[in-house]
């Protein structure tokens, strides 16, 4: 600001630069503030391209100080005259300074030595290259961060619980309904596999007594014949008691009693399972949710057969059984 | 009273009509508040003042916004005659809190325009009423 220039030298330069007549220069001069108090006369805004708008603000009443004798004064409301550059003029003005960004200060810096030194002065940053601050962003302080963390994460982790829990706790009942499934489906195979069976045995015995009201009549057995025909084999495997095998063949723990009766002379006693074992398992004539009569009456049986092993022993275990008989008689 | 019934029957859109009829007659002769003078009616004014063609004072008009603009750039004041005067301002660097990312930045010196009207200027709007 050390220089100032009047109306007089911009006539001038007006006139050497761009090559302007002298009068039509001085009567823009002239003519500018003219138009300029015309239009906020009329309107309250006038805007001249390439510098910016004039506009009039309204101020209220309000009580100042004289400065000088500091005397309360009322200040009435008026207008006042304001200018707004144009965002070109703006640039234009900082040209040269345009591709600077603010810099983004660290805390550790700026923190006061302990020993009570007066605090070092921030060195300044030089602006000479350009900062990216999408960067500096990234650097956030993460002071704060671990505790919203921890309130996110309890939350989360107690749900997890509960879903993983009601999980294991609905596994077994699909395991269940799956066993069922396998049953039906070797049960079918069973009959599929004795009607091979039947039908090699009747070539065994000759074409002679072939005819289709026999072969009828053969292939209506009753399913019971069919089902204690056909039974798995089974090898016991490490770390296994009846129950569980029960459960993985049939679905259901509380037929185990139907595998004892089946390999009785193999299982001295049914709290005792020798890994290594060829088991028998028979299969069942209906489903484990829904049992027929036959599977029920074997079903006593082996709990009978229980429950006198136990009274041999003299276990008082033996009363729970009973009941599983009274619970699996046939209707 | 009966009158007033009738105002049921007239719809919003035609009382805003007519408003607006008015609004606009009032504008021919005064234009209405919240207008500006824009560059058009500025060149306008500024062709009768000088007796030259719209044309031309557009010209004249850009060379001496393009001037003033220099002059201003390169850090001297002006003053011109009864309008004020525009000045440049350094704002030198400084820290400053960016709420947005929480954290203190040294902020970029810049320059700023400032214009301050003339007195003869300033006493003739502080008189005139509200706008």
């Amino acid at each position: 600001m050390s220089e100032s220039l009047s109306s007089r030298e911009i006539i001038e330069r007006l006139v050497k630069q761009s090559g302007m007549k002298r009068k039509l220069a001085a009567g823009i001069l002239r003519a500018l503030p003219e138009i300029i108090e015309e239009g906020l006369k009329k309107d309250g805004e006038v805007r001249v391209k390439g510098l910016g708008t004039f506009r009039l603000r309204w101020v209220k009443e309000r009580v100042g100080r004289n400065p000088k004798t500091g005397e309360r004064v009322q200040i009435p409301p008026h207008n006042r005259m304001v200018f707004l550059p144009e965002t070109s003029f703006k640039e234009y003005i900082n040209r040269d300074l345009q591709l600077l960004t603010y810099e983004v200060i660290d805390e550790q810096v700026e923190t006061v030595p302990e020993n009570g030194v007066t605090p070092e002065v921030v060195p300044e940053p030089v602006h000479e290259h350009v900062q990216v601050p999408g960067i500096q962003s990234e650097a956030k302080p993460e002071a704060r961060k671990p505790k919203r963390r921890i309130h996110w994460i309890v939350p989360v982790a107690i749900l997890v619980i509960i879903i993983l829990s009601v999980i294991f706790y609905f596994r077994n009942f699909y395991q269940a309904g799956d066993s069922s499934q396998e049953t039906v489906d070797s049960g079918q195979l069973a009959v599929d596999s004795s009607q091979l069976a039947v039908d090699s045995s009747q070539l065994v015995v000759g074409s002679s007594q072939l005819a289709d009201s026999t072969q009828n009549s053969e292939l209506s057995i009753p399913n019971s014949e069919l089902n204690t025909q056909h039974s798995e084999l089974l090898i016991v495997p490490e770390g296994k008691r009846l129950y569980q095998l029960a459960r993985e063949t049939y679905g259901d723990p509380f037929l185990w009693v139907l595998i004892y009766r089946a390999n009785q002379d193999k299982i001295s006693d049914p709290d005792i399972l020798i890994t290594g074992t060829e088991l028998v398992i028979p299969a069942l004539e209906g489903t484990a949710v829904k049992l027929t009569r036959n599977d029920s009456a074997a079903l006593t049986e082996g709990y009978r057969m229980v429950y006198d092993f136990y009274m041999a022993k003299g276990d008082p275990m033996a009363d729970d059984f009973l009941k599983g008989v009274e619970r699996y008689k046939p209707e | 009273m009966t009158n007033l019934f009738y105002l049921h029957f007239i719809k919003l859109e035609t009382i805003l009509a007519i408003f607006n009829f008015f609004s606009y007659y009032r504008c021919l002769d005064q234009p209405f508040n919240f207008r500006t003078l824009n560059t058009k009616e500025f060149i306008h004014a500024l062709a009768e003042k000088l007796n030259v063609s719209h044309k031309e004072s557009a010209k004249l008009l850009q060379q001496t916004t393009q001037t003033i603009r220099e002059v201003t750039s390169e850090e001297k004041k002006i003053t011109l005659l009864h309008l004020g005067s525009f000045q440049v301002k350094k704002i030198a660097s400084r820290t400053a809190y960016l709420p947005a990312l929480k954290k203190k930045a040294l902020i970029p010196p810049r320059r700023v325009v400032q214009f301050h009207p003339a007195t003869s200027l300033k006493e003739t709007f502080k008189n005139t009423a509200k706008l």
